[in-house]
């Protein structure tokens, strides 16, 4: 199998990593304990719902690609790392999963539900609530839900404890013979669950926090094997790829929500302006309000003001303006200041740091305390600049990396003075 | 076994493949500030203060959780590095004001307060790495996150054995020993002192440090790398110590007046000879075998021999027993 096609692919988790390199390390990876291949539909990016909407319409799809992938880089075992709410998606992908097992493109004892740990706090929710996806992606919805206890839970989504995925650690034999099996692991309902590490950790039925790296997953990931973690839309995007009936990368999902006046999620060229995406796909800012402030690619890619929805959505011109495509899930605002919503961000990372580093654990809850306090007073002694850093070059993965962020785009968007107690 | 050269701020090192920058940089002589490392355990690389500078990492690594390789090049000062840990230290002073309010538990040895917390999991990994008891677990979320005895509010509830390492092991006074609180007097002149001895509770020779005040033992604790212990004590080794200054302890010989029935004080001399002639009485009426000799373990192994000497020799049975053989 050839992957050429594939070389401008680049991941739509948020990180945008090279897809093509990823598959080709774990191809090139040791063998000789089989490997494993685990799709992420954790979405827990506040303002996200591509994943669930790939679900809803493509599921097959998605599927096709994650079998491709299994087949290029031989993967015997495989999950889809579901969000727990996504209940009405999990009944699709069920079904879709039945079918390639009789049509035989799948094991026969694919399907099975199991359920990853997560961080004991607030009740488990493991259906949709009679939600939309869209309103599910809301940053409301995250910073009031935020943490899942899915312990205890488990038996009502009929899925098994993931002590019973730890029974078939490595892929038997009869495994190997029946072809590539894949299950659905219910996610641990917790934000940093979409970090991949942090995610294998969950499945492995511990504390979900990411691992150091290296080693990378690529060479050990879930029980030590050689793991291809991909986003669901990049598995998407690849099956289009490689079945010849899309050419490039030129495209994304763009999720848009907020104040528009119709939310969803919309495929558009890459490079477009956040204007048109707004006005010529999602039907205008609703009741034609000023703009207040948006975000480009998800809740950890900061606020950008009003000024610059001429910008072109992509990486490399985000990148000037301090910030990234994450997601591409555009959030717009028109009654919420960027100070408000810069808080809630900061506020939803304090209660979803995972607490294992100090940098994130300590720094997150500090700026969300500075921001939301009316006089933003500094009571520490090294300057904001200082912490700022510190959690950007000392936490360990990816939460603590952008959290700074939040406050960069204020300082750099918004003309947010930074004070000083002392 | 086969080694691996790096560079450590300009010079070559020599280390054993497997070994971390922290023990790389302690061979140079550069002293790491750590607070969640303990050579006993698995490196954790959570508390970020032990960060250095590895030439082609994005960012400063954890020096206990990196393996050296071959070939590394790297630094352990610097202006934006120093800054980074200094930040992270002022970080860990940080008291979170969400974590003032936990549990509370009914045992007698082990305390938590989790304002002096710092989340480096130590006792938790020492709980489930050493003592494989997973009676700790770390619980919540950001600076919500706690140390709670598993699943309950309890000690007693777990499989805790109430060894007390997880308060050796804590870099701050999070876990803290309850009987020490208590026993300590803050208002007291007393100079507090630290005496190395070897505790004599069992024939292992435990390596401890006792700490006290005037007269009063205040603590007893032991140092890793010292001693076959290493670190490690037993429930008895690290707590049973009050019995020192009980009122109740036994410090003189008594003998039961057979009138009145009650104890009363007698000298050395006067209970040996009463208990030779009540053992002997004992072996001429019932045969040597129906008595028994029970060593206690804080005896020594010179002690003890001398005891199966006196039970095989002297009353000729073999029934002879220490309490450190179970």
């Amino acid at each position: 199998m050839d992957i050429d096609c594939l070389d401008s692919l680049r991941g739509c988790g948020g990180a945008g990593f090279p897809t093509s390199f990823k598959w080709n390390a774990v191809r090139d990876a040791n063998a000789d304990f089989g490997k494993v291949i685990i799709c992420n539909a954790d979405e827990g990016e506040p303002g996200t719902f591509k994943d669930g909407w790939l679900f809803d319409n493509h599921c097959a799809a998605v599927i096709d690609g994650i079998r491709h992938a299994a087949e290029y880089v031989n993967a015997q075992r495989g999950f889809i790392y579901l969000r727990p709410e996504y209940s009405a998606q999990r009944e699709l992908i069920s079904a879709a999963i039945q079918q390639m097992v009789s049509d035989n493109k799948l094991a026969p004892q694919s399907g099975r539900i199991f359920q990853a740990n997560g961080f004991p706090g607030r009740p488990a929710q493991l259906d949709n609530g009679g939600l939309s996806i869209v309103e599910l992606s809301s940053l409301d919805w995250f910073v009031e839900h935020g943490s899942h206890d899915l312990v205890g839970e488990t038996q009502q989504s009929g899925g098994l404890a993931h002590d019973a995925m730890l029974q078939y650690p490595l892929p038997q034999n009869e495994d190997i013979e029946a072809g590539f099996c894949l299950d659905i692991c219910l996610g641990g309902g917790a934000y940093i669950c979409g970090e991949e590490t942090a995610m294998i950790e969950s499945m492995e039925g511990k504390r979900p926090q990411p691992r150091h790296k290296p080693p990378f997953p690529t060479t050990n990931g879930l029980w030590g094997l050689p793991t291809l973690v991909n986003n669901v839309e990049t598995f998407w995007w690849a099956e289009r790829m490689i079945s010849g009936e899309w050419q490039q990368d030129a495209e994304r999902l763009f999720s848009i929500s907020g104040a528009v006046n119709k939310p969803g999620v919309y495929q558009a060229p890459i490079g477009i302006t956040a204007r048109q995406l707004i006005n010529d796909y999602a039907g205008g800012v609703k009741d034609a309000a000023e703009i207040s402030c948006w975000i480009p690619g998800g809740a950890a890619t900061g606020v950008l003001p009003p000024t610059l929805l001429d910008c072109e959505m992509s990486t490399e011109v985000l990148r000037e303006h301090g910030t990234t495509l994450g997601t591409a899930a555009l959030v717009v605002f028109t009654e919420e200041s960027a100070l408000e919503v810069s808080t809630k961000i900061m506020q939803f990372f304090a209660q979803e740091s995972c607490s294992q580093c100090t940098p994130c654990r300590i720094g997150c809850a500090e700026f969300a305390d500075y921001l939301a306090d009316e006089k933003h007073n500094w009571p520490h002694r090294g300057s904001i600049d200082d912490w700022l850093q510190a959690m950007q070059l000392g936490s360990i993965c990816g939460l603590g990396f952008t959290a700074p962020l939040i406050i960069h785009q204020l300082q750099k968007h918004f003309n947010f003075e930074v004070q000083h107690a002392n | 076994m086969p080694t691996n050269t790096l560079t450590i701020n300009g010079e070559q090192v020599a280390v054993l493949q497997g070994e971390s920058l922290l023990d790389a940089c302690a061979k140079m002589g550069i002293s790491l500030l750590t607070a969640c490392h303990d050579n006993r355990l698995e490196a954790y690389g959570g508390c970020r203060t032990c960060l250095v500078d590895l030439d082609g990492a994005p960012r400063p690594v954890p020096a206990c959780k990196t393996l050296t390789s071959a070939g590394m090049v790297v630094s352990t000062s610097g202006e934006q590095l120093e800054t980074v840990r200094a930040t992270i230290d002022e970080m860990l002073e940080c008291i979170p004001a969400a974590a003032l309010e936990t549990w509370t538990d009914a045992n007698r040895f082990i305390g938590y307060d989790p304002q002096q917390c710092i989340m480096c999991d130590r006792c938790v990994r020492y709980c489930d790495e050493i003592m494989q008891c997973n009676a700790l677990e770390h619980v919540g979320q950001g600076v919500d996150a706690f140390i709670q005895p598993t699943q309950g509010d309890s000690f007693l509830d777990t499989s805790c054995e109430l060894c007390g390492g997880c308060i050796g092991t804590c870099p701050t006074d999070a876990l803290y020993s309850k009987q020490s609180l208590k026993v300590f007097n803050e208002q007291s002149d007393a100079v507090l002192s630290s005496t190395r001895t070897v505790c004599n509770y069992c024939g292992v020779g435990c390596v401890i440090d006792i700490e006290s005040q005037g007269n009063n033992v205040i603590d007893i604790d032991a140092q890793t790398g010292v001693g076959p212990n290493d670190g490690h004590l037993c429930s008895k080794g690290r707590f049973a110590w009050q019995f020192i200054n009980h009122p109740q302890r036994l410090t003189k010989p008594l003998v039961r007046n057979t009138e009145s029935g009650e104890l009363e004080e007698t000298s050395w001399q006067n209970a040996l000879s009463i208990a030779a002639t009540k053992m002997l009485d004992i072996k001429q009426r019932h045969g040597a075998d129906s008595l028994a000799f029970l060593a206690s373990s804080r005896c020594t192994n010179e002690d003890v021999y001398a005891l199966q000497k006196l039970a095989r020799a002297i009353i000729g049975t073999n029934n002879v027993h220490s309490c450190a053989a179970t």
